[in-house]
Protein backbone atom coordinates (compact mmCIF):
# COMPACT_ATOMS: atom_id res chain seq x y z
CA UNK A 1 0.00 0.00 0.00
CA UNK A 2 1.06 3.60 -1.03
CA UNK A 3 0.20 6.25 1.52
CA UNK A 4 0.73 9.97 1.47
CA UNK A 5 0.95 12.38 -1.84
CA UNK A 6 3.71 10.42 -3.48
CA UNK A 7 4.12 13.78 -6.64
CA UNK A 8 5.22 15.86 -3.02
CA UNK A 9 6.75 13.55 -0.46
CA UNK A 10 9.03 11.32 -3.18
CA UNK A 11 9.26 12.12 -6.80
CA UNK A 12 9.86 16.14 -7.04
CA UNK A 13 12.20 16.37 -3.45
CA UNK A 14 14.15 13.44 -5.58
CA UNK A 15 13.98 15.26 -8.89
CA UNK A 16 15.30 18.47 -7.29
CA UNK A 17 17.86 16.48 -5.39
CA UNK A 18 19.42 14.96 -8.36
CA UNK A 19 19.26 18.09 -10.36
CA UNK A 20 20.29 20.03 -7.44
CA UNK A 21 22.92 17.72 -6.25
CA UNK A 22 24.72 17.56 -9.21
CA UNK A 23 28.11 19.61 -10.17
CA UNK A 24 28.18 18.89 -13.60
CA UNK A 25 25.09 20.50 -14.01
CA UNK A 26 25.74 23.00 -11.86
CA UNK A 27 28.40 24.54 -14.01
CA UNK A 28 26.11 24.33 -16.79
CA UNK A 29 23.26 26.14 -15.97
CA UNK A 30 22.31 29.35 -14.02
CA UNK A 31 19.63 27.46 -12.25
CA UNK A 32 16.79 24.29 -11.25
CA UNK A 33 13.84 25.18 -10.73
CA UNK A 34 10.57 23.38 -9.53
CA UNK A 35 7.83 24.87 -11.48
CA UNK A 36 5.12 23.69 -9.10
CA UNK A 37 6.68 25.84 -6.20
CA UNK A 38 8.57 29.04 -8.38
CA UNK A 39 5.76 31.31 -9.37
CA UNK A 40 7.95 33.12 -11.28
CA UNK A 41 10.43 32.38 -14.36
CA UNK A 42 12.33 35.54 -15.08
CA UNK A 43 16.15 36.45 -13.94
CA UNK A 44 17.08 32.73 -14.20
CA UNK A 45 20.22 33.64 -16.77
CA UNK A 46 20.58 32.75 -20.17
CA UNK A 47 20.27 28.98 -19.37
CA UNK A 48 18.16 26.93 -16.57
CA UNK A 49 16.85 23.98 -15.83
CA UNK A 50 12.66 23.51 -15.30
CA UNK A 51 11.06 20.46 -14.27
CA UNK A 52 7.05 20.77 -13.80
CA UNK A 53 4.46 18.38 -12.72
CA UNK A 54 2.16 17.53 -16.14
CA UNK A 55 -0.08 14.33 -14.79
CA UNK A 56 -0.71 11.69 -11.90
CA UNK A 57 -2.61 8.59 -12.20
CA UNK A 58 -3.42 6.56 -8.76
CA UNK A 59 -2.18 2.80 -9.83
CA UNK A 60 -4.90 0.33 -7.44
CA UNK A 61 -4.57 -2.92 -6.39
CA UNK A 62 -6.85 -5.08 -5.01
CA UNK A 63 -9.91 -3.39 -4.06
CA UNK A 64 -9.46 0.45 -3.34
CA UNK A 65 -6.02 -0.02 -2.01
CA UNK A 66 -3.51 2.63 -3.69
CA UNK A 67 -0.17 0.74 -4.65
CA UNK A 68 1.38 3.15 -6.76
CA UNK A 69 1.48 7.07 -8.18
CA UNK A 70 2.00 7.05 -12.12
CA UNK A 71 2.82 10.48 -12.99
CA UNK A 72 4.40 12.12 -15.97
CA UNK A 73 6.61 15.23 -15.49
CA UNK A 74 8.14 17.51 -18.19
CA UNK A 75 11.97 18.07 -17.52
CA UNK A 76 13.77 20.79 -20.02
CA UNK A 77 16.46 23.05 -20.63
CA UNK A 78 15.82 26.84 -21.62
CA UNK A 79 18.58 28.17 -23.04
CA UNK A 80 19.09 31.69 -25.01
CA UNK A 81 20.29 31.95 -28.23
CA UNK A 82 19.00 30.09 -31.90
CA UNK A 83 21.65 27.10 -31.04
CA UNK A 84 20.45 23.86 -29.64
CA UNK A 85 23.77 22.48 -28.89
CA UNK A 86 24.25 23.80 -25.31
CA UNK A 87 20.20 22.90 -24.22
CA UNK A 88 21.22 19.41 -25.97
CA UNK A 89 24.33 19.11 -23.64
CA UNK A 90 22.75 20.11 -20.08
CA UNK A 91 19.76 17.37 -21.54
CA UNK A 92 22.49 14.93 -22.01
CA UNK A 93 23.60 15.28 -18.46
CA UNK A 94 20.10 15.55 -17.17
CA UNK A 95 19.08 12.43 -18.63
CA UNK A 96 22.22 10.49 -17.36
CA UNK A 97 20.71 11.78 -14.04
CA UNK A 98 17.33 10.56 -14.31
CA UNK A 99 17.41 8.06 -16.77
CA UNK A 100 17.87 5.25 -14.54
CA UNK A 101 16.68 1.52 -15.26
CA UNK A 102 16.57 0.08 -11.72
CA UNK A 103 14.44 1.34 -9.07
CA UNK A 104 15.38 3.95 -6.81
CA UNK A 105 15.30 3.66 -2.91
CA UNK A 106 15.00 7.08 -1.10
CA UNK A 107 14.31 7.77 2.61
CA UNK A 108 10.64 8.27 1.71
CA UNK A 109 10.04 5.77 -0.88
CA UNK A 110 10.74 3.93 -3.89
CA UNK A 111 10.54 5.04 -7.54
CA UNK A 112 11.59 4.10 -11.29
CA UNK A 113 11.80 7.00 -14.05
CA UNK A 114 11.80 6.52 -17.52
CA UNK A 115 11.85 9.14 -20.38
CA UNK A 116 9.01 8.90 -22.84
CA UNK A 117 9.46 11.12 -25.32
CA UNK A 118 11.74 14.06 -26.62
CA UNK A 119 10.18 17.84 -25.96
CA UNK A 120 11.66 20.56 -28.40
CA UNK A 121 10.96 24.29 -29.55
CA UNK A 122 11.97 27.57 -30.09
CA UNK A 123 10.31 30.59 -28.55
CA UNK A 124 11.33 33.95 -29.52
CA UNK A 125 10.32 36.27 -26.75
CA UNK A 126 10.68 40.04 -26.79
CA UNK A 127 13.27 40.19 -29.89
CA UNK A 128 15.54 37.47 -28.81
CA UNK A 129 15.21 33.64 -29.03
CA UNK A 130 15.39 30.42 -27.10
CA UNK A 131 15.32 27.00 -27.64
CA UNK A 132 13.62 25.00 -24.90
CA UNK A 133 14.90 21.16 -24.83
CA UNK A 134 13.96 18.39 -22.82
CA UNK A 135 11.59 15.14 -21.80
CA UNK A 136 8.58 13.65 -20.73
CA UNK A 137 9.72 11.16 -18.00
CA UNK A 138 7.15 8.68 -16.94
CA UNK A 139 7.96 8.47 -12.73
CA UNK A 140 5.93 5.23 -11.24
CA UNK A 141 6.49 5.55 -6.80
CA UNK A 142 5.49 4.18 -3.76
CA UNK A 143 5.66 5.30 -0.87
CA UNK A 144 7.65 3.01 2.08
CA UNK B 1 -8.72 -39.10 -23.08
CA UNK B 2 -11.90 -36.98 -24.39
CA UNK B 3 -12.26 -35.56 -27.68
CA UNK B 4 -12.68 -32.07 -28.81
CA UNK B 5 -14.91 -32.07 -31.69
CA UNK B 6 -15.31 -28.63 -33.88
CA UNK B 7 -19.06 -28.16 -34.86
CA UNK B 8 -19.03 -24.96 -36.02
CA UNK B 9 -15.14 -22.99 -36.74
CA UNK B 10 -15.85 -19.28 -35.77
CA UNK B 11 -12.58 -18.78 -35.69
CA UNK B 12 -12.87 -16.78 -39.08
CA UNK B 13 -15.08 -14.88 -38.40
CA UNK B 14 -13.56 -13.52 -35.19
CA UNK B 15 -10.50 -12.12 -36.73
CA UNK B 16 -12.50 -11.09 -39.28
CA UNK B 17 -14.71 -8.89 -36.38
CA UNK B 18 -11.00 -8.03 -34.49
CA UNK B 19 -9.54 -4.80 -36.52
CA UNK B 20 -13.41 -3.55 -36.69
CA UNK B 21 -13.95 -3.72 -33.10
CA UNK B 22 -10.56 -2.75 -32.42
CA UNK B 23 -10.85 0.43 -34.35
CA UNK B 24 -14.50 1.19 -33.28
CA UNK B 25 -12.32 0.98 -29.56
CA UNK B 26 -9.71 3.66 -31.26
CA UNK B 27 -12.96 5.80 -31.80
CA UNK B 28 -13.95 5.98 -29.04
CA UNK B 29 -11.08 6.74 -27.22
CA UNK B 30 -10.66 9.18 -29.38
CA UNK B 31 -14.15 10.91 -29.07
CA UNK B 32 -13.50 11.19 -25.20
CA UNK B 33 -10.32 12.57 -25.36
CA UNK B 34 -11.40 15.51 -27.64
CA UNK B 35 -14.22 15.65 -25.31
CA UNK B 36 -12.19 16.11 -22.21
CA UNK B 37 -9.90 18.54 -24.39
CA UNK B 38 -12.76 20.66 -25.47
CA UNK B 39 -14.46 20.80 -22.16
CA UNK B 40 -11.12 21.64 -20.00
CA UNK B 41 -8.78 24.25 -22.68
CA UNK B 42 -7.52 27.36 -21.91
CA UNK B 43 -9.70 29.83 -23.25
CA UNK B 44 -8.76 33.69 -24.06
CA UNK B 45 -9.82 34.00 -27.82
CA UNK B 46 -11.19 30.70 -28.79
CA UNK B 47 -8.51 30.25 -31.85
CA UNK B 48 -6.68 27.21 -29.92
CA UNK B 49 -10.36 25.71 -29.04
CA UNK B 50 -11.37 26.13 -32.45
CA UNK B 51 -8.75 23.91 -33.86
CA UNK B 52 -8.78 20.98 -31.54
CA UNK B 53 -10.46 18.06 -33.91
CA UNK B 54 -10.92 14.60 -34.01
CA UNK B 55 -9.26 13.69 -37.62
CA UNK B 56 -9.61 10.32 -39.02
CA UNK B 57 -6.28 9.92 -41.39
CA UNK B 58 -4.94 6.72 -42.71
CA UNK B 59 -6.30 4.26 -41.18
CA UNK B 60 -5.78 5.87 -37.80
CA UNK B 61 -7.78 8.12 -35.25
CA UNK B 62 -5.93 11.22 -34.18
CA UNK B 63 -6.86 14.55 -31.96
CA UNK B 64 -4.92 17.21 -32.65
CA UNK B 65 -4.84 20.94 -31.00
CA UNK B 66 -3.20 23.77 -32.31
CA UNK B 67 -1.87 21.60 -35.31
CA UNK B 68 -2.18 24.40 -38.04
CA UNK B 69 0.46 27.00 -37.04
CA UNK B 70 -0.95 30.09 -37.59
CA UNK B 71 -3.92 29.11 -35.67
CA UNK B 72 -3.58 28.01 -32.51
CA UNK B 73 0.04 26.80 -33.04
CA UNK B 74 -0.25 29.26 -29.12
CA UNK B 75 -1.47 25.01 -28.00
CA UNK B 76 2.34 23.83 -27.80
CA UNK B 77 3.82 27.38 -25.48
CA UNK B 78 0.69 26.60 -23.24
CA UNK B 79 1.44 22.79 -22.99
CA UNK B 80 5.04 23.59 -22.32
CA UNK B 81 5.69 26.75 -20.94
CA UNK B 82 7.55 29.55 -22.31
CA UNK B 83 10.47 31.67 -20.50
CA UNK B 84 7.94 34.02 -19.08
CA UNK B 85 5.01 31.12 -18.72
CA UNK B 86 4.83 28.01 -16.83
CA UNK B 87 3.71 24.84 -18.81
CA UNK B 88 -0.29 24.23 -18.61
CA UNK B 89 -0.32 21.04 -20.12
CA UNK B 90 -3.78 20.15 -20.78
CA UNK B 91 -2.90 17.55 -23.87
CA UNK B 92 -0.38 15.22 -21.61
CA UNK B 93 -2.88 14.57 -18.85
CA UNK B 94 -5.65 14.31 -21.24
CA UNK B 95 -4.01 11.49 -22.85
CA UNK B 96 -2.50 10.03 -19.30
CA UNK B 97 -5.68 9.55 -18.01
CA UNK B 98 -7.14 7.84 -21.41
CA UNK B 99 -4.47 5.10 -20.95
CA UNK B 100 -6.45 2.63 -18.77
CA UNK B 101 -10.11 4.41 -20.88
CA UNK B 102 -8.10 3.13 -23.56
CA UNK B 103 -7.14 -0.29 -22.44
CA UNK B 104 -11.13 -1.23 -21.35
CA UNK B 105 -12.35 -0.20 -24.70
CA UNK B 106 -9.92 -2.72 -26.37
CA UNK B 107 -10.65 -5.63 -23.85
CA UNK B 108 -14.55 -4.38 -24.74
CA UNK B 109 -13.64 -4.84 -28.24
CA UNK B 110 -11.97 -7.80 -27.96
CA UNK B 111 -14.90 -9.39 -25.94
CA UNK B 112 -17.05 -7.87 -28.71
CA UNK B 113 -15.49 -9.26 -31.46
CA UNK B 114 -15.48 -13.22 -29.91
CA UNK B 115 -19.47 -13.07 -29.37
CA UNK B 116 -20.13 -14.05 -33.33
Amino acid sequence: MSTGIETDDIIEPWLWDRLNGDPTLAAMVGAVVNASTEESLTDLGTSYVVFSFASARDVRGVGTTRVQVDSIYLVKAVVKGQDYAPARDIMKRVDALLGVDQTVSTSTGDLTCTRETIVKYPERQDGQSFRHLGGTYRIRANST
Amino acid sequence: MGRVRVKMNKLPRVIDQIPKQADNADARTADSMLAFIQANIWYDTGVVLSTAKDVDENGAHWVRVGVLRQRGFYALFLENGTVKMQARPLVRPTAHAHEPIHASNHTTALKRACRV
